[in-house]
């Protein structure tokens, strides 16, 4: 493997890390901070793969507009969503009448 | 250099083409059949509502009529025409390129189409789909007892289909527009298919998904959007419309890219403000994403999130307003021919007015709480689904039929009827206006005596447009074997697609255009 | 290794590339918008049914799960290596790359296999039949079936998405051209991000309860 190819390794090794301590942090009692750092971890690792594996430290600018036009999407519906449902109170229906759809799939 | 057309004959030359002139005549011969299916849906519906009793189909029926044309109008017409047939056709003839960057793919999107399009006849056949197009939980997921799985399946195939053409604009006026042609000398229709393109990537996988999240709560009973099982109505709503109502701005998008083609070259003027009429158009794109809310303001969604999503629809009015302005401005001292086009532009731009700030009563909350429902959305949607997006497609057609096949039709009967539709449209959908406004439900195949004087007027309205739509299939036939044969550019329009043949060789251009002039350089005496 | 062919829109190979590539791109954002309701279906059982999205969550294999994260990982190191051996024009070190990625895939997608049996026989099925262990009162069996329902959807999801990355790979080895195999890499390394993404949601939350 010629030296070209170490940041590749390195980054792996990193991944792997992350993986390590994420996984190890899980079985600890934090709270919020469970989620917080599992969270992070996971966002660290998906830019390491995007900038070093997929090339997105090196591609012309069209190319990380197109990889971020789509997470700006995702953003878009997530927070405007939550702005119904952070501002609304579910009211459990107390009852329904039940389903008239034919067989039930499943693992019975 | 020989015609497109003229090459190779047979069946499977055009079924194996890869030429993306061939495949909008493709889409456009499949989309013409669904559009008149969709028709003869309609044409049941105001029959049936020509007198206030539920006495020519039942009420089962009825669901799955205005269901069916739902899905065959949005999904089977509106989406993929203008982008499908014209974008298809024009946009690497417009960008001076000899094909689009992925004509495989393109061959492709064309068989997804037809393979949605067989899924959903079959739903339709075996017995049809009574959800609405709109397919809401839980009835959809959990008490509809019609083909509500396969109805879903020929649309998340459909969607497929539509993101690959949008794709497909995307990577092509990217990467392969002539020299010379900066973004800010590309035709605004190019500008109006990128913007739709983008949306049509971002937003049609929620819908896809969505969608089998419906399918798998109908097979499975899970209820992620059952109240009853742990899960929420409104969950199925937000993801829906969050495609949805970016799906209304890929449908008028286009639209409006064909009446700024049109309306600069019979008013032989340049467009005016051309740049705010290309950010416009981006502007519509972005914050049409950010309004979805305003179908949910009755649903039970939050109150507060409701005064947001109001507030974003009143936003989005403003680009659409200012296209509007800057079409009017470039009548303005122009010399205007009234050719079958441009009525149909003209028509576009005033019933898209009407439409669009109806939209604004209903983006007003207090005023949805009455209007939501009723016939006040309906006709809101028509003005601009049909008056709007339909006039401009056919517009189009007539615009660039030269072009396409290379022969001119009857002026004198395209401009007949232009006029018919455009008077039959008036008459099916301004009643619906005040029948929505005096309280008449949607979705209802009965009604109260007191509405049917104005339900007869739509339905005479409707028999009239009918018959202005048939009448291009008419002409427009004949013109193929005995119209004039038609020159490279019959309209002296400017734009690169009337600087070869008409109808054009295999690959575009003899030689390879170079672009040196600003867009829309027209004057009186010609381009 | 062999030559590509030049199609006749494009003027030549560095536009034919990059086009291909800014496509792949393209479709690659489209993708992670498909994902997307699933992801918001979580964020939505996290907000309404935080208890049962805990207990569901312990069911499943934290290990089996961090062991596929890294046979993935992995994975995608096999892959980033494969682009730069294509890159040098080494077909042979491309080729056992490729076929080392294709078997990582593999592998993944036979623990995943396991860990769906293993859930199918514990009762953890959406559907009829799902019966989890500590089920208490009904709310709580609802909110566990959604979050199986969400895992299952979307573990099912990436491993499709997943074999048919392999099956590229598969198909490259026949002609590994270095165009292609960064497209099939830029696809590949996608599947790890979504994956890298479901992991900590679906095996990680509440793990310890806290």
């Amino acid at each position: 493997m010629d030296r070209t190819a170490r940041p590749l390794l390195l980054t792996w090794i990193a991944l792997m890390v992350l993986l390590a301590v994420t996984a190890a942090c899980a079985l600890l009692r934090l709270g919020w901070l469970n989620t917080a750092i599992s969270l992070a971890v996971a966002l660290a690792k998906a830019l390491l793969v995007a900038f070093v594996f997929m090339r997105l430290q090196r591609a012309p600018a069209l190319l990380r507009l197109a990889a971020v036009a789509g997470t700006v999407t995702l953003v878009l519906l997530f927070g405007l969503a939550l702005t119904d449902y952070t501002t609304r109170t579910e009211l459990r229906a107390p009852w329904q009448q039940p389903a008239t759809v034919a067989p039930r799939l499943g693992s019975r | 250099m020989t015609s497109y057309l003229a090459g190779g004959h047979r069946l499977t030359d055009w079924l194996t083409t890869r030429d993306h002139k061939r495949i909008a005549i493709l889409y456009a011969i499949s989309i013409t059949l669904f559009f008149f299916l969709g028709g003869v849906a309609a044409a049941l519906i105001r029959l049936e509502l020509a007198t206030p009793q539920g006495d020519l189909v039942s009420d089962d029926t009825y669901n799955k009529l205005f269901t069916a044309h739902g899905i065959i109008m949005v999904w089977l017409f509106l989406i993929p025409s203008i982008p499908a047939v014209l974008g298809n056709f024009l946009m690497p003839l417009m960008i001076g390129a000899r094909d689009l960057a992925f004509p495989r793919l393109n061959l492709a999107s064309w068989y997804l189409y037809m393979a949605g399009g067989a899924i959903v006849l079959w739903a339709l056949l075996a017995g049809g789909v009574d959800t609405g197009w709109t397919f809401y939980t839980p009835f959809s997921s959990m008490f509809s007892n019609s083909h509500v799985v396969a109805a879903l399946s020929g649309v998340l195939v459909l969607g497929f289909s539509s993101i690959l053409t949008g794709l497909n604009f995307i990577v092509s006026v990217h990467t392969l527009r002539a020299p010379g042609l900066g973004w800010f000398r590309l035709p605004l229709f190019v500008w109006a298919n990128y913007a739709t393109s983008l949306i049509l990537v971002l937003a049609t996988p929620v819908l896809a998904m969505t969608l089998v999240l419906v399918a798998i709560e109908r097979l499975f009973q899970v209820g992620i959007f059952d109240p009853a099982l742990g899960g929420d109505p409104l969950l199925f709503q937000h993801l829906f419309w969050f495609y949805s109502h970016p799906a209304v701005y890929v449908m008028v998008l286009p639209a409006m890219g064909v009446a700024s083609e049109i309306i600069p070259c019979f008013a032989r003027r340049p467009v005016f403000g051309y740049r705010f009429m290309a950010y416009a158009i981006l502007a519509i794109a972005v914050i049409g994403f950010l309004v979805w809310g305003h179908h949910m303001f009755v649903s039970g969604q939050s109150m507060y999130a409701g005064m947001v999503f109001s507030l974003l629809s009143f936003l989005v009015a403003i680009p659409s307003a200012i296209k509007v302005f800057n079409w009017t401005a470039t009548l303005y001292k122009g010399s205007i021919r009234f050719s079958a086009p441009m009525l149909y532009a003209l028509g576009f731009v005033g019933l898209f007015t009407i439409g669009g700030l109806t939209g604004l009563f209903l983006a007003a909350l207090a005023l949805d709480v009455h209007l939501s429902d009723t016939y006040f959305v309906v006709a809101h949607f028509h003005y601009i689904m049909v008056g709007g997006a339909v006039m401009a497609y056919l517009g189009g057609i007539h615009f660039w039929w030269p072009k396409v096949t290379g022969r001119m039709y009857s002026e004198t009967w395209g401009k007949v009827a232009a006029l018919v539709i455009f008077a039959g449209f008036n008459l099916t959908f301004f009643p619906q206006y005040l029948l929505g406004y005096a309280g008449m439900p949607r979705r209802y195949h009965s009604y109260p005596e007191e509405f049917q004087l104005l339900h007869v007027l739509s339905s005479a309205g409707a028999v009239t447009l009918a018959i202005g739509y048939l009448m291009p299939l008419g002409y427009l036939a004949w013109s193929l074997r005995y119209g004039a044969r038609a020159a490279a550019n019959p309209w002296l329009a400017t734009g690169l697609e009337w600087q070869t043949a008409s109808p054009p060789p295999e690959h575009n251009f003899a030689t390879p255009p170079v672009v040196v002039r600003e867009p829309y350089a027209y004057t009186p005496e010609g381009p | 290794m062999n030559a590509p062919v030049l199609e006749p829109q494009f003027r030549d190979h560095a536009q034919q590339d990059f086009a291909r590539s800014f496509g792949m791109w393209v479709f690659l954002s489209s993708e992670l918008l498909f994902f997307g309701p699933l992801l918001f279906g979580y964020l939505y059982l996290r907000m309404q049914h935080p208890e049962a999205t805990g207990m569901a969550s312990r069911h499943t294999d934290m290990l089996l799960g961090t062991v596929n994260t890294a046979v993935l990982l992995t994975s995608s190191l096999c892959m980033a290596l494969a682009g730069h051996a294509a890159e040098g024009q080494d077909r042979r070190r491309t080729v056992r790359l490729l076929a080392l990625t294709a078997a990582l895939g593999v592998a993944f997608l036979a623990i995943k296999g396991y860990e769906w049996h293993q859930e199918f026989d514990e009762h953890l099925f959406p559907g009829a039949g799902f019966h989890p262990s500590d089920g208490r009162d009904a709310g709580t069996v609802y909110g566990m079936e959604l979050f199986f329902l969400l895992y299952f959807a979307a573990t099912g999801l990436h491993a499709l998405h997943l074999s048919i990355g392999v099956s590229a790979c598969l198909w490259l080895i026949r002609g590994p051209r270095s165009e292609a195999v960064e497209l099939v890499g830029l696809y590949w390394h996608f599947v790890d991000v979504v994956w890298i993404v479901l992991y900590p949601l679906l095996y990680l939350t509440l793990r310890s309860g806290g």
